[in-house]
Protein backbone atom coordinates (compact mmCIF):
# COMPACT_ATOMS: atom_id res chain seq x y z
CA UNK A 1 0.00 0.00 0.00
CA UNK A 2 2.68 2.52 0.65
CA UNK A 3 4.71 1.67 -2.78
CA UNK A 4 0.96 2.41 -4.63
CA UNK A 5 0.89 5.63 -2.50
CA UNK A 6 4.65 6.59 -3.73
CA UNK A 7 4.15 5.60 -7.40
CA UNK A 8 0.69 7.71 -7.04
CA UNK A 9 2.84 10.61 -5.52
CA UNK A 10 5.50 10.18 -8.34
CA UNK A 11 2.79 10.47 -11.07
CA UNK A 12 1.29 13.80 -9.27
CA UNK A 13 4.37 15.18 -9.35
CA UNK A 14 5.72 14.43 -12.69
CA UNK A 15 2.09 15.78 -14.40
CA UNK A 16 1.70 18.85 -12.48
CA UNK A 17 4.98 19.98 -12.79
CA UNK A 18 4.41 19.76 -16.83
CA UNK A 19 1.05 19.03 -16.80
CA UNK A 20 0.39 22.33 -19.14
CA UNK A 21 3.40 21.33 -21.63
CA UNK A 22 1.84 17.55 -21.58
CA UNK A 23 -1.70 18.32 -22.15
CA UNK A 24 -1.06 20.73 -24.81
CA UNK A 25 1.07 18.87 -26.81
CA UNK A 26 -0.91 15.83 -25.99
CA UNK A 27 -4.30 18.31 -27.23
CA UNK A 28 -2.25 19.27 -30.21
CA UNK A 29 -1.35 15.80 -31.19
CA UNK A 30 -5.00 14.12 -31.05
CA UNK A 31 -5.71 17.30 -33.44
CA UNK A 32 -3.25 16.15 -35.73
CA UNK A 33 -4.42 12.68 -35.17
CA UNK A 34 -7.91 13.76 -36.24
CA UNK A 35 -7.28 15.69 -39.00
CA UNK A 36 -5.15 13.65 -40.69
CA UNK A 37 -7.96 11.02 -39.38
CA UNK A 38 -10.13 12.96 -41.78
CA UNK A 39 -7.21 13.44 -44.49
CA UNK A 40 -7.17 17.05 -43.95
CA UNK A 41 -3.32 17.45 -44.13
CA UNK A 42 -2.80 15.82 -47.64
CA UNK A 43 -2.34 19.03 -48.76
CA UNK A 44 0.88 19.73 -46.49
CA UNK A 45 2.03 16.55 -46.57
CA UNK A 46 2.26 16.33 -50.11
CA UNK A 47 4.09 19.34 -50.04
CA UNK A 48 6.71 17.86 -47.38
CA UNK A 49 6.31 14.73 -49.51
CA UNK A 50 8.17 16.59 -52.45
CA UNK A 51 11.04 17.20 -50.08
CA UNK A 52 11.31 14.02 -48.34
CA UNK A 53 10.89 11.80 -50.48
CA UNK A 54 13.81 12.23 -52.77
CA UNK A 55 15.58 12.25 -49.55
CA UNK A 56 14.69 9.26 -48.37
CA UNK A 57 15.21 7.39 -51.54
CA UNK A 58 18.28 8.53 -51.90
CA UNK A 59 19.21 6.99 -48.26
CA UNK A 60 17.32 3.74 -49.53
CA UNK A 61 19.05 3.40 -52.41
CA UNK A 62 22.37 3.91 -51.03
CA UNK A 63 22.25 1.55 -48.43
CA UNK A 64 21.02 -1.01 -50.78
CA UNK A 65 24.42 -0.40 -52.68
CA UNK A 66 25.98 -0.80 -49.07
CA UNK A 67 24.11 -4.01 -48.08
CA UNK A 68 24.81 -5.31 -51.51
CA UNK A 69 28.46 -4.93 -50.97
CA UNK A 70 28.42 -6.44 -47.36
CA UNK A 71 25.73 -9.46 -48.92
CA UNK A 72 29.36 -9.67 -51.97
CA UNK A 73 31.24 -10.03 -48.78
CA UNK A 74 29.27 -12.62 -46.90
CA UNK A 75 28.54 -14.40 -50.05
CA UNK A 76 32.22 -14.61 -50.99
CA UNK A 77 32.71 -16.58 -47.80
CA UNK A 78 29.85 -18.55 -48.02
CA UNK A 79 30.96 -19.58 -51.79
CA UNK A 80 34.07 -20.33 -50.47
CA UNK A 81 33.01 -22.43 -47.41
CA UNK A 82 30.67 -24.33 -49.92
CA UNK A 83 33.60 -24.52 -52.39
CA UNK A 84 35.81 -26.22 -49.97
CA UNK A 85 32.87 -28.73 -48.64
CA UNK A 86 32.49 -29.36 -52.69
CA UNK A 87 36.50 -30.02 -52.91
CA UNK A 88 36.00 -32.69 -50.08
CA UNK A 89 33.20 -34.01 -51.50
CA UNK A 90 34.59 -34.32 -54.99
CA UNK A 91 37.82 -35.98 -52.80
CA UNK A 92 35.32 -38.30 -51.36
CA UNK A 93 33.94 -39.45 -54.51
CA UNK A 94 36.85 -39.38 -56.35
CA UNK A 95 38.02 -42.06 -53.48
CA UNK A 96 34.24 -43.87 -53.87
CA UNK A 97 34.97 -43.61 -58.09
CA UNK A 98 38.29 -44.90 -57.47
CA UNK A 99 37.57 -47.70 -54.94
CA UNK A 100 34.56 -48.78 -57.23
CA UNK A 101 36.74 -48.73 -60.51
CA UNK A 102 39.57 -50.88 -58.82
CA UNK A 103 36.74 -53.03 -57.55
CA UNK A 104 35.42 -53.61 -61.36
CA UNK A 105 38.93 -53.96 -63.03
CA UNK A 106 39.12 -56.64 -60.23
CA UNK A 107 35.77 -57.97 -61.13
CA UNK A 108 36.49 -57.98 -64.97
CA UNK A 109 40.02 -59.61 -64.10
CA UNK A 110 37.76 -62.67 -62.43
CA UNK A 111 35.93 -62.80 -65.26
CA UNK A 112 38.77 -62.31 -68.02
CA UNK A 113 40.70 -65.36 -65.76
CA UNK A 114 37.66 -67.37 -65.73
CA UNK A 115 37.18 -67.48 -69.19
CA UNK A 116 40.89 -67.89 -69.94
CA UNK A 117 41.72 -70.48 -67.68
CA UNK A 118 38.72 -72.26 -65.83
CA UNK A 119 38.90 -72.20 -62.31
CA UNK A 120 37.09 -76.40 -62.27
CA UNK A 121 40.37 -76.94 -64.08
CA UNK A 122 42.96 -74.86 -61.92
CA UNK A 123 42.77 -73.76 -58.50
CA UNK A 124 43.43 -70.09 -58.49
CA UNK A 125 44.01 -67.71 -55.89
CA UNK A 126 43.68 -63.84 -56.87
CA UNK A 127 46.32 -61.65 -55.78
CA UNK A 128 46.95 -57.89 -55.90
CA UNK A 129 50.70 -56.51 -57.06
CA UNK A 130 51.67 -54.56 -54.23
CA UNK A 131 54.67 -54.13 -55.43
CA UNK A 132 57.84 -54.15 -58.21
CA UNK A 133 61.51 -53.97 -58.27
CA UNK A 134 63.18 -57.03 -59.70
CA UNK A 135 60.97 -59.05 -57.99
CA UNK A 136 56.77 -58.64 -58.34
CA UNK A 137 55.55 -58.51 -54.59
CA UNK A 138 52.30 -59.75 -54.50
CA UNK A 139 49.56 -59.53 -51.16
CA UNK A 140 49.13 -63.02 -50.24
CA UNK A 141 51.73 -65.51 -48.80
CA UNK A 142 51.94 -68.63 -46.71
CA UNK A 143 49.14 -67.57 -44.63
CA UNK A 144 46.53 -67.86 -47.66
CA UNK A 145 48.24 -71.18 -48.94
CA UNK A 146 51.15 -70.01 -51.39
CA UNK A 147 54.19 -71.89 -51.80
CA UNK A 148 57.50 -71.86 -53.70
CA UNK A 149 57.26 -72.41 -57.07
CA UNK A 150 53.95 -71.88 -57.73
CA UNK A 151 53.17 -70.57 -61.42
CA UNK A 152 51.15 -66.92 -61.25
CA UNK A 153 49.00 -65.98 -64.26
CA UNK A 154 47.15 -63.32 -65.73
CA UNK A 155 44.55 -64.52 -67.42
CA UNK A 156 46.08 -66.59 -70.36
CA UNK A 157 49.46 -65.30 -69.47
CA UNK A 158 52.51 -66.63 -67.65
CA UNK A 159 53.90 -63.60 -65.46
CA UNK A 160 56.27 -65.90 -63.25
CA UNK A 161 57.10 -68.19 -60.40
CA UNK A 162 56.67 -67.54 -56.60
CA UNK A 163 60.42 -67.32 -55.27
CA UNK A 164 59.63 -66.39 -51.90
CA UNK A 165 57.04 -67.12 -49.41
CA UNK A 166 56.55 -64.50 -46.35
CA UNK A 167 53.04 -64.79 -43.93
CA UNK A 168 51.32 -62.42 -45.37
CA UNK A 169 53.47 -61.23 -48.97
CA UNK A 170 55.22 -63.32 -51.68
CA UNK A 171 57.94 -62.54 -54.91
CA UNK A 172 57.25 -63.98 -58.08
CA UNK A 173 60.31 -63.95 -60.22
CA UNK A 174 59.55 -62.81 -63.97
CA UNK A 175 59.43 -65.32 -66.68
CA UNK A 176 61.94 -62.02 -68.28
CA UNK A 177 64.20 -62.23 -65.25
CA UNK A 178 67.97 -63.83 -66.44
CA UNK A 179 67.28 -66.54 -63.41
CA UNK A 180 64.12 -67.90 -64.85
CA UNK A 181 64.59 -71.07 -66.86
CA UNK A 182 61.33 -72.22 -68.66
CA UNK A 183 60.45 -74.76 -71.02
CA UNK A 184 58.48 -73.27 -73.91
CA UNK A 185 57.18 -74.07 -77.77
CA UNK A 186 55.85 -71.32 -80.15
CA UNK A 187 53.60 -72.15 -82.56
CA UNK A 188 52.49 -71.18 -85.99
CA UNK A 189 51.07 -72.10 -88.85
CA UNK A 190 53.78 -74.11 -90.42
CA UNK A 191 54.77 -76.25 -86.83
CA UNK A 192 55.47 -75.89 -83.65
CA UNK A 193 59.57 -74.57 -82.92
CA UNK A 194 60.59 -76.28 -78.90
CA UNK A 195 63.14 -74.41 -76.68
CA UNK A 196 64.00 -73.00 -73.65
CA UNK A 197 63.09 -69.62 -72.57
CA UNK A 198 66.00 -67.91 -70.82
CA UNK A 199 64.86 -64.19 -69.03
CA UNK A 200 67.49 -61.74 -70.48
CA UNK A 201 68.25 -58.19 -68.79
CA UNK A 202 65.41 -56.00 -68.91
CA UNK A 203 61.96 -56.80 -70.22
CA UNK A 204 62.81 -59.09 -72.99
CA UNK A 205 63.52 -63.44 -73.13
CA UNK A 206 65.27 -65.50 -75.51
CA UNK A 207 63.85 -68.40 -76.38
CA UNK A 208 66.90 -70.70 -76.70
CA UNK A 209 68.07 -74.54 -77.97
CA UNK A 210 65.43 -74.37 -81.46
CA UNK A 211 66.54 -76.92 -83.79
CA UNK A 212 67.59 -75.54 -87.23
CA UNK A 213 64.66 -77.17 -88.74
CA UNK A 214 61.71 -76.41 -86.62
CA UNK A 215 59.79 -73.02 -88.28
CA UNK A 216 59.48 -70.12 -86.21
CA UNK A 217 59.40 -66.63 -87.07
CA UNK A 218 57.94 -62.73 -85.91
CA UNK A 219 54.66 -62.99 -84.32
CA UNK A 220 54.70 -65.91 -83.01
CA UNK A 221 53.15 -66.48 -79.62
CA UNK A 222 55.23 -69.06 -77.16
CA UNK A 223 53.92 -70.93 -74.82
CA UNK A 224 55.14 -73.31 -71.50
CA UNK A 225 55.87 -76.67 -72.13
CA UNK A 226 54.35 -77.70 -68.83
CA UNK A 227 57.41 -79.71 -68.44
CA UNK A 228 57.43 -77.87 -65.11
CA UNK A 229 55.77 -79.17 -62.36
CA UNK A 230 53.81 -75.98 -61.13
CA UNK A 231 53.54 -74.22 -64.59
CA UNK A 232 50.90 -75.69 -66.37
CA UNK A 233 51.26 -76.34 -70.64
CA UNK A 234 50.00 -74.04 -72.81
CA UNK A 235 50.46 -70.54 -70.84
CA UNK A 236 51.24 -67.94 -72.85
CA UNK A 237 54.71 -66.60 -71.95
CA UNK A 238 55.34 -64.14 -74.76
CA UNK A 239 55.78 -62.99 -78.50
CA UNK A 240 58.70 -63.96 -81.02
CA UNK A 241 59.80 -60.03 -81.88
CA UNK A 242 62.98 -61.75 -83.74
CA UNK A 243 64.92 -64.90 -84.87
CA UNK A 244 68.55 -65.66 -84.55
CA UNK A 245 69.91 -67.93 -86.86
CA UNK A 246 72.80 -68.73 -87.26
CA UNK A 247 74.32 -71.59 -89.82
CA UNK A 248 77.81 -72.33 -87.90
CA UNK A 249 75.13 -73.03 -84.67
CA UNK A 250 73.35 -75.89 -84.04
CA UNK A 251 70.93 -73.81 -82.74
CA UNK A 252 68.68 -71.02 -83.61
CA UNK A 253 67.24 -68.37 -81.19
CA UNK A 254 64.39 -66.20 -81.17
CA UNK A 255 63.98 -62.96 -78.89
CA UNK A 256 60.69 -63.34 -77.08
CA UNK A 257 58.72 -60.03 -76.12
CA UNK A 258 55.83 -60.06 -73.33
CA UNK A 259 52.79 -59.56 -74.14
CA UNK A 260 51.44 -57.63 -71.36
CA UNK A 261 52.91 -55.04 -69.39
CA UNK A 262 53.72 -55.63 -65.60
CA UNK A 263 52.39 -52.26 -64.73
CA UNK A 264 48.80 -52.75 -66.20
CA UNK A 265 48.01 -55.79 -63.79
CA UNK A 266 45.69 -54.80 -61.16
CA UNK A 267 44.65 -58.70 -59.97
CA UNK A 268 47.09 -61.91 -60.95
CA UNK A 269 46.32 -65.18 -60.10
CA UNK A 270 48.73 -68.15 -58.44
CA UNK A 271 48.31 -71.56 -59.84
CA UNK A 272 47.36 -74.11 -57.04
CA UNK A 273 47.34 -77.78 -57.00
CA UNK B 1 17.88 20.99 -28.23
CA UNK B 2 18.47 21.82 -31.84
CA UNK B 3 21.11 19.50 -32.05
CA UNK B 4 18.80 16.80 -30.85
CA UNK B 5 16.03 17.76 -32.71
CA UNK B 6 18.57 17.70 -36.12
CA UNK B 7 19.86 13.93 -34.58
CA UNK B 8 16.01 12.95 -34.13
CA UNK B 9 15.13 13.89 -38.18
CA UNK B 10 18.12 12.58 -39.39
CA UNK B 11 17.19 9.11 -37.20
CA UNK B 12 13.84 9.14 -38.37
CA UNK B 13 15.54 9.67 -42.02
CA UNK B 14 17.19 6.64 -41.45
CA UNK B 15 14.50 4.80 -40.37
CA UNK B 16 11.85 5.53 -42.59
CA UNK B 17 14.61 4.26 -45.61
CA UNK B 18 16.34 1.26 -44.40
CA UNK B 19 16.60 0.93 -40.65
CA UNK B 20 14.55 -2.03 -39.20
CA UNK B 21 15.00 -0.88 -35.50
CA UNK B 22 13.26 1.99 -33.95
CA UNK B 23 16.08 4.32 -33.31
CA UNK B 24 14.15 7.85 -32.67
CA UNK B 25 12.49 5.51 -29.94
CA UNK B 26 15.77 4.92 -28.18
CA UNK B 27 17.00 8.25 -28.28
CA UNK B 28 13.72 9.52 -26.96
CA UNK B 29 14.14 6.54 -24.21
CA UNK B 30 17.43 7.07 -23.11
CA UNK B 31 17.75 10.97 -22.82
CA UNK B 32 13.94 10.52 -20.74
CA UNK B 33 15.90 8.07 -18.34
CA UNK B 34 18.86 10.50 -18.40
CA UNK B 35 17.35 14.06 -17.77
CA UNK B 36 14.13 14.63 -16.31
CA UNK B 37 13.22 17.95 -18.12
CA UNK B 38 10.19 19.40 -20.48
CA UNK B 39 12.73 19.34 -23.41
CA UNK B 40 12.02 15.73 -23.69
CA UNK B 41 8.20 16.02 -24.02
CA UNK B 42 8.97 18.06 -26.79
CA UNK B 43 11.42 16.36 -28.18
CA UNK B 44 8.84 13.17 -28.19
CA UNK B 45 6.39 15.35 -29.99
CA UNK B 46 8.46 16.37 -32.55
CA UNK B 47 10.40 13.43 -33.12
CA UNK B 48 6.93 11.44 -33.45
CA UNK B 49 5.72 13.74 -35.86
CA UNK B 50 8.67 13.40 -38.09
CA UNK B 51 8.62 9.67 -37.66
CA UNK B 52 5.23 9.12 -38.50
CA UNK B 53 5.19 11.69 -41.34
CA UNK B 54 8.39 9.96 -42.90
CA UNK B 55 6.63 5.91 -42.36
CA UNK B 56 3.03 7.43 -43.67
CA UNK B 57 1.32 6.38 -40.75
CA UNK B 58 -1.28 8.96 -38.71
CA UNK B 59 0.74 11.99 -37.57
CA UNK B 60 -1.04 12.45 -34.60
CA UNK B 61 -0.10 8.87 -33.34
CA UNK B 62 3.58 8.03 -32.69
CA UNK B 63 3.57 12.04 -30.72
CA UNK B 64 1.05 10.55 -28.65
CA UNK B 65 2.44 7.38 -28.01
CA UNK B 66 6.12 9.09 -27.38
CA UNK B 67 4.85 11.66 -25.28
CA UNK B 68 3.44 9.23 -23.02
CA UNK B 69 6.20 6.85 -23.06
CA UNK B 70 8.04 10.04 -21.82
CA UNK B 71 5.80 10.28 -18.80
CA UNK B 72 6.24 7.01 -17.91
CA UNK B 73 10.06 7.26 -18.05
CA UNK B 74 10.32 10.04 -15.94
CA UNK B 75 7.99 8.20 -13.38
CA UNK B 76 10.69 5.55 -13.52
CA UNK B 77 13.71 7.73 -13.14
CA UNK B 78 12.09 8.67 -10.28
CA UNK B 79 11.93 5.14 -8.60
CA UNK B 80 14.65 4.52 -5.88
CA UNK B 81 16.55 2.61 -7.84
CA UNK B 82 20.28 3.10 -9.24
CA UNK B 83 20.47 3.69 -13.28
CA UNK B 84 22.92 1.10 -14.36
CA UNK B 85 23.42 -1.35 -17.23
CA UNK B 86 21.07 -3.41 -15.86
CA UNK B 87 18.09 -1.24 -14.56
CA UNK B 88 18.58 0.77 -17.64
CA UNK B 89 18.12 -1.85 -19.80
CA UNK B 90 15.32 -3.28 -18.30
CA UNK B 91 13.33 -0.39 -18.00
CA UNK B 92 14.07 -0.06 -21.39
CA UNK B 93 12.91 -2.93 -22.55
CA UNK B 94 9.89 -2.51 -20.84
CA UNK B 95 9.48 0.94 -22.78
CA UNK B 96 10.11 -0.54 -26.17
CA UNK B 97 7.82 -3.58 -25.29
CA UNK B 98 4.89 -1.62 -24.27
CA UNK B 99 5.71 0.99 -27.95
CA UNK B 100 5.67 -2.55 -29.94
CA UNK B 101 2.70 -3.84 -28.03
CA UNK B 102 0.97 -0.75 -28.58
CA UNK B 103 2.18 -0.34 -32.63
CA UNK B 104 0.65 -4.28 -32.46
CA UNK B 105 -2.45 -2.95 -31.52
CA UNK B 106 -2.97 -0.14 -32.86
CA UNK B 107 -1.01 0.33 -36.73
CA UNK B 108 -0.83 -3.64 -36.88
CA UNK B 109 2.96 -3.62 -36.87
CA UNK B 110 4.34 -7.43 -36.47
CA UNK B 111 5.42 -8.25 -33.11
CA UNK B 112 9.22 -9.65 -33.87
CA UNK B 113 11.46 -10.51 -31.07
CA UNK B 114 15.05 -9.55 -32.24
CA UNK B 115 14.50 -6.23 -33.66
CA UNK B 116 13.28 -5.56 -30.52
CA UNK B 117 16.07 -7.11 -28.53
CA UNK B 118 18.64 -5.07 -30.71
CA UNK B 119 16.38 -2.43 -29.81
CA UNK B 120 17.21 -2.83 -26.17
CA UNK B 121 20.59 -3.43 -26.27
CA UNK B 122 21.42 -0.53 -28.41
CA UNK B 123 19.70 1.58 -26.06
CA UNK B 124 22.33 0.93 -23.31
CA UNK B 125 25.29 2.69 -25.29
CA UNK B 126 23.03 5.08 -26.43
CA UNK B 127 22.17 5.96 -22.94
CA UNK B 128 25.76 6.20 -22.13
CA UNK B 129 26.52 8.62 -24.92
CA UNK B 130 23.53 10.79 -23.82
CA UNK B 131 24.63 10.73 -20.40
CA UNK B 132 28.71 11.70 -21.52
CA UNK B 133 26.85 14.78 -23.67
CA UNK B 134 24.02 15.79 -21.17
CA UNK B 135 26.48 16.01 -18.31
CA UNK B 136 29.74 17.78 -20.42
CA UNK B 137 29.07 21.03 -18.93
CA UNK B 138 28.49 19.75 -15.25
CA UNK B 139 31.27 20.08 -13.30
CA UNK B 140 32.18 17.38 -10.88
CA UNK B 141 33.68 17.60 -7.60
CA UNK B 142 36.99 16.03 -8.27
CA UNK B 143 37.72 18.40 -10.96
CA UNK B 144 39.63 21.47 -9.97
CA UNK B 145 41.93 24.18 -11.77
CA UNK B 146 45.27 23.99 -11.73
CA UNK B 147 47.36 26.74 -10.62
Amino acid sequence: MPQIWYIYNLMLKFLVYDFKTLAFLVLISIVILLLDFFKLLSIPKGLLQQVTIPIQYGLYKSSTGVSRQFGFVIQARQAAQENKAKSEQMAQILLENSNLRKKLTEAQSFLDQENALSDETFNLTPSRPIGFSRFLIIDKGANDGIRQDQAVVSKANFIGTVKEVDPKRSRVILGSDPDSRISAFSQSDQGKAKGILIGQFGSEMLLDKILHEEPIKVGDLVYSEGQELEIPRGLILGQVAEVIEKDNEIFKQAKVKAVFDIADLELVFIVGE
Amino acid sequence: MKTLLLIITLFAFLQSAFLPVNIVLILIIARSLIVDDRENLFLAFFGGLILAFLTQINLGYYPIIFVFLVVIAGMLKKLPVSFGLLMTFLFGGLLITLTALLNNYFIGQYLEFYPHLIEAILLLPTYFLMKFWEERFVIKSHTKLRI
